[in-house]
């Protein structure tokens, strides 16, 4: 279980998050929404120590996770992988090494072994026919699947997605919806998406958590959230341009 | 900003770069004390650096030599004292003139290069997506680069010790008719070997130097595609300062 517990978070004197609590069971797939700029990435970033909270405390299976050093979070991050929001693949090397790059450096495998394994997650994706690109050479959406890909390497208990369907073709979109539902349902994986994509929201969701000004908004599950009478809540599910939420 | 106020801010600027430094500099020694270099990276570094170095530091020593020659030159016409050509050059050459500039060209252009690729990878979020998947920035990325840097400048230092020679050796005899042969025995009479090594050992502190700060400066980048250029600006700056505060400790210890 991950539990966020009145989490504060400001750059300089920019208030990003201001006091947000949220859990996520084991097994669910909760997903975080919320306007660009809302704070969802620094919400996620927080889970695996690349952002520290400035105060409140972030629970990772009851221990806390707030006072911990750099050198804490490595067996945390092997069970809680993150794909970033931009993919960040590393443009030095193929997408195959890119993905086999875990394996080698966690399961020390050599780089024969590793690159085969490597080859059945890109498979995982469909990306195995351009095992050999560079991450330079193809489009943001493909980049996204290796960045999932390379992600599930380690076959991780909880997965954060950070935007898993944007850029991304309304076929493959779906596809990496039915990847992370069935991540929950057959494997237990627990997951945290960030989304703006209406139709993986209510798709997927388990629970959705609206961020708006820094705080939650609404943590309710897809059937609350379409009955909510919010104003901010209703201008969001529908997508509408005129509302209340201040761009 | 009034003068004071402006020193003042500068200073402090100063002091934060080499407070960062200092620190990044103890995380990499304490990376020392559990050793687990990653052997393709490793590989994969020695050869970039060897091969982007390796043509500008040849060029770079064979005119180092060629030049010691003809500053040397006037005098040994005027003294006809021929036969300390060979000395003259390879003192100052093998002690001090070729691993300051090999040092010098070598920062201008690995470490440049190297400031340059880390803090891309800085602003991209790839650092951090190896933090995320629990592989340990300093050790992948860090040690590797620092252990090229340092095996590349001693390596240079040899090839570039024969470059030097090849353009003394030259330069005396094309411009002031010394025989190689008169060169080679006053250089092999007074050059001893504690000279050359003397070179070697500055070299490589100068490699485990540029290696730090450049790889410190990298990761510390912020600010986007901007803040990579400052990085770089003040990465080779700041090389090329420790370089010659570090030689001249270095210069006085190893008399
Ligand atoms: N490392 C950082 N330093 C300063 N400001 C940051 C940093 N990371 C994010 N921010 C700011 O925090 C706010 C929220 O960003 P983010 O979480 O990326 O939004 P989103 O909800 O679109 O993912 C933005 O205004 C962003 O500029
Ligand atoms: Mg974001």
């Amino acid at each position: 279980m991950i539990e966020f517990i009145d989490v504060h978070k400001a750059f300089g004197d920019k208030v990003v998050l201001a006091g947000v609590t949220l859990t996520v069971e084991p097994g669910s797939v909760v997903f975080i929404i919320g306007k660009s700029g809302a704070g969802k990435s620094v919400l996620v970033k927080h889970l695996v120590g690349l952002i520290r909270p400035d105060g409140g405390e972030i629970r990772f299976e009851g221990q806390a996770i707030s006072a911990f050093a750099e050198r804490d979070f490595y067996p945390l991050r092997k069970r809680c992988a993150m794909v970033f929001q931009h993919s960040t693949l590393f443009d030095s090397m193929t997408l195959l090494d890119n993905v086999a790059l875990p394996l080698r450096k966690h399961q020390r495998l050599g780089q024969a072994a590793a690159r085969e394994g490597a080859m059945a997650r890109l498979a995982q994706v469909r990306m195995d026919h351009l095992a050999q690109r560079m991450p330079g050479d193809i489009g943001d959406g493909l980049r996204k699947r290796v960045a999932i890909a390379r992600a599930l390497t380690l076959d991780p208990e909880y997965v954060i997605f950070d935007e898993p369907t944007t850029g991304l073709d309304p076929v493959s979109a779906r596809h990496v919806d039915a990847l992370i539902r069935q991540l929950s349902d057959e494997l237990g994986v627990s997951s945290l998406v960030v989304s703006h994509d209406l139709r993986s929201i209510f798709g997927v969701a388990d629970r959705i958590v609206m961020l708006y000004q820094g705080k939650v908004r609404l943590d309710g599950t897809p059937g609350d959230f379409r009955a909510s009478v919010d104003p901010v809540i209703r201008q969001f599910v529908r997508g509408l341009a005129e509302g209340p939420m201040e761009l | 900003m009034g003068l004071v106020a402006r020193v003042g801010a500068w200073f402090l600027g100063i002091a934060a770069v080499v407070g960062q430094l200092t620190l990044f500099a103890g995380q990499v020694a304490r990376a020392t004390l559990r050793p687990r270099l990653d052997g393709l990276e490793t590989w994969h570094n020695l050869y970039r650096v060897g091969v982007k170095s390796l043509p500008i530091v040849a060029v770079t020593a064979l005119f180092a030599g060629a030049i010691t020659v003809v500053q040397v030159g006037a005098y040994v016409v005027k003294l006809r004292a021929y036969e300390v050509v060979g000395w003259g050059f390879g003192f100052s050459v093998f002690r001090e003139i070729g691993p300051l500039l090999i040092g010098l060209m070598f920062s201008g252009r690995v470490g440049a290069n190297n400031t340059a690729e880390l803090g891309t990878m800085t602003v991209t979020e790839q650092v951090d997506a190896l933090r995320a998947l629990a592989i340990d920035p300093i050790d992948y990325l860090v040690m590797p680069r620092v252990f090229a840097m340092l095996a590349m400048m001693a390596a240079l230092t040899v090839i570039g010790d024969v470059a030097a020679i090849v353009g003394g050796v030259a330069t005396a005899y094309g411009l002031i008719g010394v025989d190689p042969y008169v060169f080679w025995n006053s250089f092999t009479e007074y050059v001893a070997l504690a000279d050359f090594l003397n070179g070697l050992a500055k070299s490589t502190v100068f490699g485990l130097l540029i290696g730090v700060v450049s790889c410190g400066f990298g990761l510390n980048v912020r600010g986007g595609a901007p803040g990579v250029g400052r990085a770089v600006n003040a990465s080779v700056v700041a090389s090329a300062v420790g370089i010659f505060v570090v030689d001249y400790f270095l210069t006085w210890l190893l008399q």
